[in-house]
């Protein structure tokens, strides 16, 4: 492998690194925002996964999947963005730590 | 760079034929969203009728599939065996009992019933498709489509806090776990070079096309970790169960019956197919994490479940220790094993949803205190057939013979048994011992004399009644006589291992 | 190997296992309770009538394990190309299990009648529990596959928990909770054992070429299955020191379940041992043979001692029926054929017995309004019928030749001594104690200077309504014995009576059972823990 040639090791390394660079986002932030956009970071890491398998296995597959998860990301935000206004409403607060009604 | 298609771009009637069920579905999720705007009076009757009547269409249409299913259509992405038929009838089953026991609870917390009917039938619609899904694609967008509708759903009561809350913690953490499933999907797409499950089937079989190095790709081992971290998460498998007894409590309790059982029924379908025929050749490799996850699952819900004082919480654990249960099923990898699957969850459709019509009946005469167990006591006194009803059900979910919950419980142990891992049945009978405990209670605290003597309930409400008593009766009628449905069930997994090729 | 007959063509032990559930149904449905208190009984007594006839059609031409009046269909016994499940439902009755039933009818039949008139509050539900749980039990002694039989043993429980819970005298709950958790605990790992034989044998059934009775499983195995199965009939019947449930659940339940309980309840755990455990793992019963006989002497004798020293007179009852149920252990692990037929005598007199004297206790009760010994006295001079009565089944108690119990006793400490005559000398004491205990509780109560009864409290709780309601009394009754008590005696009295004179009619059908069974222990591998060829 050449290391100044990006081979498809290094696209699958970036997503990797993004990955979890999303995940840690999802772990240690508590604002109900960045949460959710480390959770698109993640999905986008995957996209980028997804093409540089299709890149490289010559398949189709992998881009449709892209697309796929495209529009689901977008349809996640409008639900989750429609959820966090709603509570944000009726409680003027968005910090999980404070969502905690109901515990056992 | 060249793309190759392998198939022809072209889609028959047939190919819609295989996915009629959806269809009406989806017809009927229309028409309620444009009716909604219409109803001008009496609109939780109507809305429930029209959600009643799609539920019936979609029925018959799956009844006619039956026997005339594809193994695939529409680009090998969906296959309509008997196996996604079975599990179409546990879906429409629960959203039937869903829409009778919800009109007393929609007049009781005043949200709006079309919109909520269209929300469970789009969701109806995407467990559906998930079951028949034959490709890793098919699976993550059926996966989303109910995840969405059931976020919307279980945030539905605005003007209670806690179920704004559920939906939000159920969108966040779910929307999480769904970036794992689908970076494993990822993955295992690259180790395999196909999004299709048959061909993951035959290429790890070291079938034509593909390279023998698959198979022991470290690709593939990462992938098939996050995919089971992801269903885990779906299905409420400890360690990953932490959004189960909130988003159960918080959300309107027809939404907590309703998902509880199709939700994991709709997943677990896609698990088996997934992990019990995609990932078939390497079952050495993927048994001890899904043996050691069934036991902290079994163990972790069952002990929890010991000191809830909130019946939909209680309820929540215990569908974490039976998500365990059916584990040991789908870990013993046989076709026993999936005919208990299936069976599973025909008979937790009954006396699970059963236990939540309880509650929302509870719940829509007292307030949001008919969830504390509490307020059970001296219900034997106040309403003896909902009592009645209410032990059926919990002898039911502890596993006592002559009830649905024992008949399901004995196939899934005994299919560890037949795989030889006696281990996960012996734990599987000693946790259920465990069960017996918190379940007969709630029967205990029934049975306990009501603090103010001669007060009669209400009656109950006539549709949530007729649920009840169809639960009761499915709950029993499973129990003796299993016969019939467990030879549905049989049929549909010797349909789905034909199709790969099993015995 | 086993087979199985039924020379009658009709299902006659299916009809006598639903007919209670059909009873029950109907008692449901129909408008009145009036009506429910008379249909109960009526379907108690017929069903009685019809397990009586099963001991007609008992024919003894057969060969010794044959399974009479058999009725066998598929239940779930395969799932075509997937599994062999061998669930089947096959009744049968063998020439012990066919005294059982009887037995059962009899008893359920008093224990319903009486329950007419001792219970009164929410009847029409205890008829109907009562009358599920004459089905449960009928099904624990007619099961002949051992799916079916869990199922049924496990049934037996439901009704239970009601009948005790809400049903029950002061600590109820406590008792029921105690009484479950210990059933419960024991049959799920007899669950673990059926899993374990299916896995081995692939049948559960317990007759025929295939069946689990023809094709014994290797020494170890048997110790860890025959263990499990040993667990739950242990705890049920109960052997000493699992048996602390059982003197709490007795005290507080009401009398016509505690016939149901102790008369026969008590037995299926009996009836277990001798059916699963001896004929299943006869290696393992060899081996611990000892152990389970030690254990059941010492319950005997420390039962014994507790009866002596009660107060209470249900507790009384209760320990001396905890310590005739040892004895009966006692003589099934002498693995010869006395003392298994002397066991399955005393099953039957045990039953009719301690049924005899918990009626009584609940005549006294009900006319004293006390439970204790010390604040009774004098009685027999008060109500003479119910004295001499009472009277009987403390000489049957006390095994008086000529009574019922004599020869079944006699036969298990004969049985006994032919195995080790430690064991039989030791066990012997027994004899003497319940004697002792049965005297001291006649003496107290019938002879002796008369006390006030006590005046019923002051409030009527909520739970009053009828003279029976303990311990809170509406009223007590002040004259002898009632019609109605006199009839559930009747026919209590009789078996007492013919069973001494005539027990040769119970061991001649016994005999070819147990013989065989015999056959089975002695020419199974030789004994030694986990040895064997």
């Amino acid at each position: 492998m050449n290391p100044l040639v990006p081979g498809a090791d290094h696209f699958l390394v970036l997503s990797a690194i993004l990955f979890t660079l999303g995940v840690i986002g999802v772990l240690t932030r508590r604002d109900p925002l960045i949460i959710f956009m480390s959770i698109e970071l993640m999905l986008n890491s995957v996209n980028l996964s997804f093409v540089t398998f299709s890149h490289y296995l010559s398949s189709a597959d992998g881009q449709v999947f892209t697309f796929i998860i495209m529009t689901v990301a977008a349809a996640e935000v409008v639900v989750g963005l429609a959820l966090i206004v709603s509570i944000f409403q009726s409680r003027q607060e968005i910090d999980v730590d404070e969502l905690d009604e109901m515990r056992g | 760079m060249m793309l190759v298609v392998s198939v022809p771009l072209h889609v028959t009637l047939a190919d819609w034929g295989s996915i009629l069920p959806e269809l009406v579905v989806t017809g009927g999720f229309l028409v309620l969203l444009l009716a909604d705007a219409f109803i001008p009076v009496r609109r939780t009757e109507v809305a429930t009728g029209i959600a009643l009547l799609t539920i019936l269409l979609a029925f018959l249409a799956a009844m006619n599939l039956w026997s005339h299913g594809m193994a695939a259509s529409l680009y090998d992405t969906v296959s309509s065996d008997k196996f996604a038929v079975f599990f179409d009838f546990v879906i429409l089953v629960s959203a039937a009992l869903t829409a009778l026991l919800s009109p007393s609870y929609i007049r009781y917390s005043h949200f709006d019933p079309g919109e909520f009917y269209a929300l469970i039938l789009a969701s109806a619609v995407g467990m559906m498709f998930m079951a028949a899904a034959i490709s890793l694609m098919v699976i993550f967008i059926a996966l989303e489509l109910l995840s969405l509708a059931l976020y919307i759903l279980s945030g539905f009561e605005r003007s209670r806090p806690e179920s704004q809350e559920a939906g939000f913690k159920y969108f966040l953490l779910s929307s999480f776990a769904s970036a794992f499933l689908v970076y494993g999907m990822a993955m295992v797409y690259g180790a395999t070079g196909t999004t299709r499950i048959l061909q993951i089937a035959t290429c790890l079989g070291h079938g034509a096309g593909c390279s023998a190095a698959a198979s022991a790709s470290p690709l593939l081992y990462i992938g098939v970790g996050l995919m089971l971290v992801g269903f885990a998460f779906k299905v409420s498998i400890v360690p990953f169960h932490m959004w189960t007894p909130d988003v159960y409590q918080g959300a309107p309790t027809p939404v907590t019956a309703f998902m509880s059982v199709t939700t994991k029924a709709a997943v677990f379908a896609a698990f088996i197919r997934v992990f019990n025929f995609a990932l078939a050749p390497i079952e050495s490799h993927w048994y001890g994490v899904v043996w050691a996850l069934a036991i902290v699952t079994m163990v972790v819900g069952n002990i929890v479940a010991l000191v809830q004082t909130s019946m939909k919480r209680l309820l929540a654990y215990s569908g974490i220790a039976h998500a365990g249960y059916i584990l040991v099923a789908l870990a013993a990898d046989n076709a026993l094993g999936q005919t208990s699957v299936a069976f599973y969850f025909l008979a937790y459709a009954f006396m699970n949803i059963g236990a939540f019509v309880v509650v929302a009946v509870m719940e829509s005469q007292e307030g949001p205190v008919g969830d504390e167990i509490a307020s059970y006591r001296g219900l034997f006194y106040r309403n003896p057939s909902l009592a009645g009803a209410t032990a059926v059900f919990m002898f039911s979910l502890a596993g006592f013979p002559l009830t649905a919950g024992f008949v399901a419980k004995y196939l899934a142990f005994s299919a560890a048994v037949q795989a030889h891992h006696t281990d996960l049945a012996i734990i599987g009978v000693l946790t259920s011992l465990i069960s017996i405990y918190y379940y007969l209670r709630v029967v205990y605290v029934m049975l306990r004399r009501p603090e103010v003597p001669g007060v009669q309930s209400p009656p109950t409400p006539a549709a949530a009644d007729l649920a009840a008593w169809i639960a009761v009766a499915g709950t029993i009628g499973l129990g003796i006589i299993p016969t019939g449905f467990l030879n549905l069930a049989t049929q549909s997994v010797t349909a789905i291992r034909y199709i790969f090729g099993l015995p | 190997m086993p087979i199985t007959t039924n020379t009658l063509h009709i299902p006659l032990l299916t009809i006598i296992l639903l007919l209670p559930s059909l009873g029950a149904a109907i008692c449901w449905v129909v408008p009145s309770v009036r009506l429910a208190r008379l249909l109960a009984p009526a379907v108690a007594i017929i069903d009685f009538i019809l397990s009586a006839f099963v001991l007609v059609e008992f024919h003894l031409t057969g060969s010794a394990w044959e399974f009479q009046l058999a009725d066998r269909r598929d239940w779930i016994e395969s799932l075509p190309g997937i599994a062999h499940l061998g669930i089947t439902y096959w009744l049968g009755v063998d020439g012990v299990s066919v005294f059982l039933v009887v037995l059962t009818g009899l008893m359920m039949a008093i224990a319903i009648a009486a329950a007419t008139f001792m219970i009164t509050e929410r009847l029409r539900a205890f008829l109907i529990l009562m009358l599920f749980l004459e089905t449960a039990l009928f099904g624990v002694f007619m099961a002949i596959n051992l799916f079916l039989f869990f199922v049924f043993w496990e049934a037996m429980l439901i009704p239970s928990y009601f009948l005790l819970g809400v049903w029950g005298e002061g600590r109820r709950f406590y008792a029921t909770m105690k009484f479950l958790v210990y059933t419960i605990f024991g049959s799920f790992l007899m669950l673990v054992g059926i899993f374990y034989l299916w896995s081995r044998t692939g049948t559960l059934d317990m007759a025929g070429p295939s069946g689990l009775v023809a094709h014994p499983l290797d020494p170890t195995a048997q110790t860890w299955v025959f263990l499990a199965f040993t667990l739950a009939f242990a705890i049920k019947l109960p052997l000493f020191p699992l048996h602390s449930w059982a003197p709490d659940a007795y005290s507080e339940s009401p009398v016509p379940f505690l016939i149901a309980l102790a008369g026969i309840m008590s037995k299926a755990g009996a009836f277990g041992f001798i059916r699963y455990c001896v004929a299943l793992f006869p290696t393992a019963a060899h081996n611990f043979q000892a152990l389970i006989s030690i254990l059941a002497i010492i319950g005997m004798l420390y039962a014994a001692g507790l009866a002596l020293v009660q107060t209470d007179i249900k507790r009384l009852v209760a320990y001396s029926s905890i310590s005739h149920m040892n004895l009966i252990v006692l003589g099934i692990f002498a693995l010869n054929a006395t003392g298994i037929d002397g066991s399955v005598l005393q099953m039957i007199n045990h039953s009719v017995i301690i049924s005899g004297l918990f009626l009584a206790v609940a005549y006294i009760t009900a006319r004293t309004g006390t439970r204790l010994l010390p604040q009774m006295g004098g009685l027999g001079r008060r109500w003479p019928l119910l004295m001499w009565l009472f009277f009987v089944f403390v000489l049957a108690g006390l095994d008086l030749p000529g009574l019922g119990s004599f020869s079944g006793e006699f036969l298990i400490l004969l049985g006994v001594f032919r195995e080790n005559a430690w064991y039989a000398s030791i066990a012997a004491v027994t004899v003497i104690l319940a004697a002792w205990y049965m005297i001291r509780f006649f003496q107290d109560s019938m002879n002796g200077p008369e006390k006030e009864p006590i005046e019923p409290a002051a409030e009527p709780a909520a739970d009053a309504g009828s003279v029976y309601q303990f311990p809170v009394f509406q009223r007590l009754i002040r004259g002898d014995l009632l019609p109605g008590e006199i009839l559930l005696y009747v026919p209590l009295v009789l078996l007492i009576l013919y069973l001494g004179v005539k027990p040769v009619t119970v061991t001649r059908r016994v005999d070819p059972t147990v013989a065989r069974l015999v056959t089975l222990v002695r020419s199974a591998p030789s004994p030694g823990l986990g040895g064997g060829p």
